[in-house]
């Protein structure tokens, strides 16, 4: 039972700085929209943080407390250094350009500590300023999200090493150093840390292990990064805890978790396993939300998620796929409505007071407003006058944060799965994408599987309706439901793995679903 | 109605026509019509009999069960039957789905069971097999796994079904039909055909289709019936210009005979397998086929004689060998057709060759390899309202109608010199431009050809297919000719855009194991490509498509713009070869890259002890 009293946990940590605490109490602390990449580095920094403390995955439902790097002589070389090409190609002699560049950075570098303004260190690293140079622009091109227009302090490198993970940061306003913010780093990296940490231990071990090989600092890529740094380990920052999740057990845990494993034990060469762990970890964050949120609209288990495979026009199933992303996507708000509700009607001494005969109204509000401003944390009190409205403005603040918070984030988890999308029709619906198909295939097979066989597990796993068979049992109304449709539907996925190289056709119509990488490995 | 022998020979043919709707139902109709008109069915021995004969009567060791698998119409049934035959001298009765025989095989007799149809033997009742026919499985089972030396069996199963039937078993089955299950489904995933046990599983759809379409235009083409354009030359059908006579005298010719081979050629090398009853649809609808007859397919009944009639050219060869003539419905429903669209023969533009096309005529540069190679056309296939249209086009009067079948029929114009050109005229004349393989020619001529033949290929073949890889690989533009193969990565990922990381250089003709090799495996329709690195080899099959891509790419073609299909392929090839012939290691240097001016990479080491770089 998932909101089971002895399933939730208590917040340990002071809630004075939140509006109100409704969508944290069902969800955590917290789902929030952050970029893909910056969902995988904030679980990377947080995952890498407890491995030095030779903590990782061991907390359970303790408060994780961790401390991420800051790296800030690496990324002033590589983000805030914008003259060194220039400086690279305009000036013959080396001397000289040392000069010119170590007073640029002298004047442009930023630093919490003094020590760590000064880069002198360098010259004695390099031959040349010029294979300073090239090696800055190399790891420059592991740099993610190259195309937004983030300030530096907010650019993030691809986790090439345990020195490329550090915390987001911004300038101080005097630009004499660094401060923490939660504009990327949204928590949401955390709670994936978190619910891995809560996985079958098994699982969780062997994952640790693979993360520890990631976390090597002797891996070369990272030794590489360690040629621009003073010293022999990056600078850390400000210690971080308090991300909250509020489930002991919950089924979204181990399906993470064993996804998580499927793709280390691909055996992926270099790190290439971290392009697709974004992606994944964003679908299974996606399945939390939905799946705690139908527990407390009254079912226990995921709703059906009903996928169109890119349609030339179109068709019923895509109209089943636009009711279904709309339900799922009102389920979060049923339950946070549901979640209030629950809380006010249960509570006894609440009930007491308003079902009294001798307290007039304006008593009644009062004590309404007092309880609510208790029970769900609100920063500001109640305006209205009178239960009613004061009940009515209490959802209207719960429905606003969830829009805000959750639901935003739900939608952006869909997109960076990619199981949402908008291509050839005006609203968005479920039609995964290649790259959602392909992770599906790397973490679900391991030998050839039929056809059948795999449509059925991603129903059973993840409630995908892709085929007639799944859409029967899923029971999808009458209206939306014909079976040659979604036997289409089924064929247009097949050609798609064919095309990608994940199916091979026998006869009559017969496919296996295949994954190349695992056969590689002799699986 | 009575027919004459000519026309009781189409009737039977038109049984094999894609008019059919229900393929499936093809053999049961075929054999009804051999009975009504006496002319025995279209027979061959099947490429696979030997196969099946070897595992029942094996010249050393023990026989083997045998399940025949394969698409539909590849004829499991029919070489089930044929073994029949051969062992019992007498027809199957197939009125029952399931036959024993027994037969003596070194001084034992051992009965064999055909089951010959397994959709229509098997009965589900509440998602479980039915008890007996679970029994007849526990025999099989108690066979495979050598516990019963007197009993064998021959089943002829579709793959969906096989799997079907699997599943269907009883749960728990018994420990030896659990123990066939697992064993009959991992010689069909992993397309293994002997099992270690008393099993071999014979799939139909890998026998090459090259093989199998030699044998149906053997099977069509050289049988005595066509005496009746002889005998019967006043029977419209038969005259002199009736389309059915001059297409198959045309098909009949060894250059169009060569050129089916070609296609079917192309098909294996494309990993599309043509079936039997494919082939036999093709070539007969392409002898029967017209536009104007009842079912576009030519057959006697009233009428036939106003078809007939008309222009040949109408029904010529190249228009109903694609099935121009049919509807999208019907060649969707027939794999063969779904091939050659795939091919687009015709569909691409070629400049020079629609220069001939549309200047020949009138152009006095042109006219004479116009008059040579347009003109001839000893078959009647040409539409000779063609010219007058090119005119029209060229002083532009054509109005948007006339444009859509102008460009329809220079489309055929090409499809039709590529069905008749000479092998040297399709290099020539640049006609593999015009589908959309281009470098096909060279696929079968300098890589199959020579690797068929026992020969190595040619080194610049070689050195133009790592130079695809190259560039594919490293997403520079390297040298067109590469001797050298070049795994890099980016320093994030091994499938960066720009992979500036040299994780190896192998030396293409190398002689310590380290090379890249390009070869045939036995009974493999394609080459394989083999890197390989000391002791690690990484190999993957060289399909037509994948040849096209690397000879593209080669070209200069942008890999993702080209095709993103492919280079998503080559991704992932990329990521499994590293993954094999590059393990991780713990060195104190990587290696950067710089392009040379001959387009070679040279190593730039990169040191990372926190040291000055030496």
């Amino acid at each position: 039972m998932i909101r089971a009293e002895i399933n939730v946990l208590p917040y340990r940590g002071a809630k004075s700085q939140f509006s109100s605490w409704i969508c944290e109490a069902i969800w955590g602390h917290r789902l929030e929209r952050q970029p893909v990449s910056a969902l995988l580095l904030e679980f990377l920094s947080i995952a890498e943080g407890l491995c030095r403390k030779q903590q990782l995955l061991q907390h359970g439902c303790e408060d994780v407390v961790y401390t991420p790097y800051l790296c800030t002589q690496l990324r002033n070389i590589l983000f805030n250094n914008p003259m060194i090409d220039e400086i690279a190609s305009g000036l013959e002699n080396d001397d000289d350009a040392w000069a010119r560049w170590l007073d640029e950075m002298h004047t442009s570098a930023v630093a919490n500590r003094t020590d760590l303004r000064n880069y002198e260190y360098l010259r004695k690293r390099f031959e040349s300023f010029d294979s300073f140079a090239s090696i800055v622009s190399l790891l420059r091109r592991t740099a993610m999200d190259t195309h937004s227009n983030r300030g530096w302090t907010y650019r993030l490198l691809y986790p090439i090493g345990p020195y490329a993970i550090f915390d987001e940061a911004t300038l101080k306003p005097d630009k004499s150093g660094f401060s923490t913010s939660r504009v990327l780093f949204t928590r949401t990296g955390e709670l994936a840390y978190l619910m891995l940490s809560r996985s079958r231990e098994e699982v969780r071990h062997r994952i640790a292990q693979h993360l520890s090989c990631a976390f090597d600092p002797e891996l070369p890529s990272n030794r590489l990064l360690r040629r621009l740094l003073s010293t022999p380990q990056p600078d850390t920052f400000t210690e971080k805890h308090g991300t909250y999740l509020p489930y002991k057990d919950h089924p979204a845990f181990d399906r993470m978790a064993e996804d998580v494993l499927a793709l280390f034990d691909l055996g992926l060469p270099s790190s290439d396993v971290f392009s697709h762990l974004g992606p994944v970890m964003a679908l299974h964050l996606l399945l939390y939300q939905l799946e705690t949120a139908n527990a407390l609209v009254g079912t226990e288990e995921l709703p059906c998620i009903v996928c169109e495979i890119l349609a030339p026009r179109a068709c019923l199933v895509r109209r089943a796929a636009l009711a279904s992303i709309t339900d799922n996507e009102s389920l979060g708000m049923q339950a946070v409505r549901n979640f209030v509700c629950d809380q006010l009607d249960g509570d006894a001494e609440l009930h007491q007071v308003l079902s009294r005969t001798d307290l007039d109204a304006a008593t009644k509000s009062a004590v309404f407003r007092d309880r609510a401003k208790e029970l769900f944390n609100l920063k500001n009190e109640l305006g209205t006058h009178g239960v009613n409205e004061q009940r009515d403005e209490l959802l209207g603040i719960a429905q606003s944060s969830y829009r805000d918070t959750v639901g935003d984030a739900v939608r952006s988890l869909a997109d960076q799965c990619g199981l949402r999308s908008r291509q050839r029709t005006v609203s968005y619906r479920y039609c995964p994408s290649d790259d959602l198909l392909r992770n599906l295939v790397y973490v679900r097979v391991t030998r050839p599987a039929k056809e059948s066989d795999f449509l059925q597990d991603l129903y059973h796993r993840y409630r995908l309706v892709i085929g007639p068979e799944e859409a029967r049992i899923a029971g999808i109304p009458e209206e939306l439901f014909d079976k040659a449709e979604y036997e289409r539907n089924r064929e247009r996925l097949l050609l798609r793995l064919m095309r990608m190289g994940l199916a091979r056709r026998m006869s009559d119509s017969f496919t296996y679903v295949v994954n190349p990488i695992a056969e590689n490995n002799g699986h | 109605m009575t027919y004459s022998p000519g026309e009781q020979w189409i009737r039977l043919l038109h049984g094999y026509s894609p008019v059919m709707e229900n393929a499936g139902m093809t053999a049961e109709h075929i054999g009804r019509l051999e009975d009504r008109t006496g002319v025995r069915r279209l027979q061959f021995q099947h490429p696979a009999y030997d196969q099946l004969r070897s595992a029942i009567l094996p010249d050393a060791g023990p026989p083997k069960n045998v399940i025949l698998t394969g698409t539909a119409g590849d004829g499991k049934t029919t070489l089930a039957a044929q073994l029949y035959r051969d062992l019992h001298s007498t027809e199957p009765d197939r009125q029952n789905e399931i036959e024993t025989i027994a037969f003596s095989h070194d001084g034992r007799t051992v009965d064999l069971t055909f089951i010959w149809d397994i959709t229509a033997w098997r009965a589900i009742v509440d998602g479980r097999l039915a008890q007996d026919q679970v029994g007849v499985l526990e025999k099989l089972a108690h066979s495979v796994l050598g516990n019963a030396e007197n009993q064998l069996f021959v089943i002829a199963v579709n793959d969906g079904q096989l799997h079907e039937v699997l599943r269907c078993l009883p749960d728990p089955p018994s420990l030896e039909l659990a123990k066939l299950r697992k064993e009959v489904l991992r010689l069909h995933a992993s397309g293994i055909q002997d099992s270690d046990h008393r099993l071999r599983l014979i799939n139909l759809s890998r026998i090459s289709s090259e093989l199998l379409m030699q044998r149906c235009l053997e099977a069509v083409l050289d049988r005595s019936e066509w005496r009746c354009f002889d005998e019967e030359p006043s029977n419209p059908i038969f005259s002199a210009s009736s389309s059915v006579r001059l297409n198959y005298r045309l098909l009949n010719t060894p250059a169009i005979r060569s050129r089916l081979l070609m296609l079917a050629r192309l098909a294996d090398a494309c990993g599309f397998h043509m079936p039997i009853r494919g082939i036999l649809c093709l070539l007969v609808n392409a002898v029967l086929g017209h536009p104007d007859a009842k079912g576009r397919v030519i057959r006697p009944q009233k009428g036939i004689e106003q078809v007939v009639a008309k222009p040949a050219y109408r029904a010529a060869l190249h228009r109903t060998l694609f099935g121009e003539h049919l509807t999208p419905a019907t060649r969707h429903r027939r794999e063969v057709y779904r091939f050659l669209s795939l091919l687009q023969v015709g569909l691409e533009t070629s400049n020079d060759l629609d220069e001939l096309f549309v200047f020949g005529a009138c152009d006095e540069e042109l006219k004479e390899q116009y008059r040579s190679i347009v003109c001839a056309d000893p078959c009647s296939q040409r539409n000779p309202h063609f010219e007058a249209m090119c005119r029209t086009y060229i002083r532009g009067d054509l109005g948007a109608d006339e444009m859509q079948l102008f460009l329809q029929e220079l489309a055929s114009e090409r499809r039709r010199l590529f069905l008749t050109a000479s092998e040297d005229e399709l290099d020539k004349l640049g006609l593999w431009d015009t589908t959309v393989f281009h470098h096909a020619g060279r696929y079968l001529s300098e890589l199959l050809e020579p690797l068929h033949q026992g020969r190595a290929i040619s080194l610049d073949l070689t050195r133009r297919i790592v130079a695809g890889l190259n560039r594919i690989w490293t997403g520079l533009l390297l040298a067109d000719r590469a001797d050298e193969l070049y795994l890099c990565t980016g320093l994030d990922r091994t499938t960066a855009t720009q992979s500036d990381i040299l994780r190896q250089q192998i030396d293409v003709f190398g002689t310590d194991g380290s090379a890249v090799r390009i070869s045939l495996a036995e009974n493999s329709l394609y080459p394989q490509v083999e890197i390989g690195c000391r002791e690690r080899v990484f190999r993957f099959d060289l399909t037509l498509g994948r040849f096209e891509f690397l000879c593209r790419v080669a070209e200069g073609a942008m890999p993702n713009t080209f095709s993103r299909e492919y280079a998503e392929d080559f991704s992932m090839l990329k990521q499994r070869c590293l993954a094999k012939v590059c393990p991780p290691v713990r060195a104190n240097i990587i290696n950067g890259i710089r392009i040379t001016s001959s387009g070679r990479i040279e190593r730039v080491p990169i040191h990372l002890s926190e040291g000055v770089d030496g």
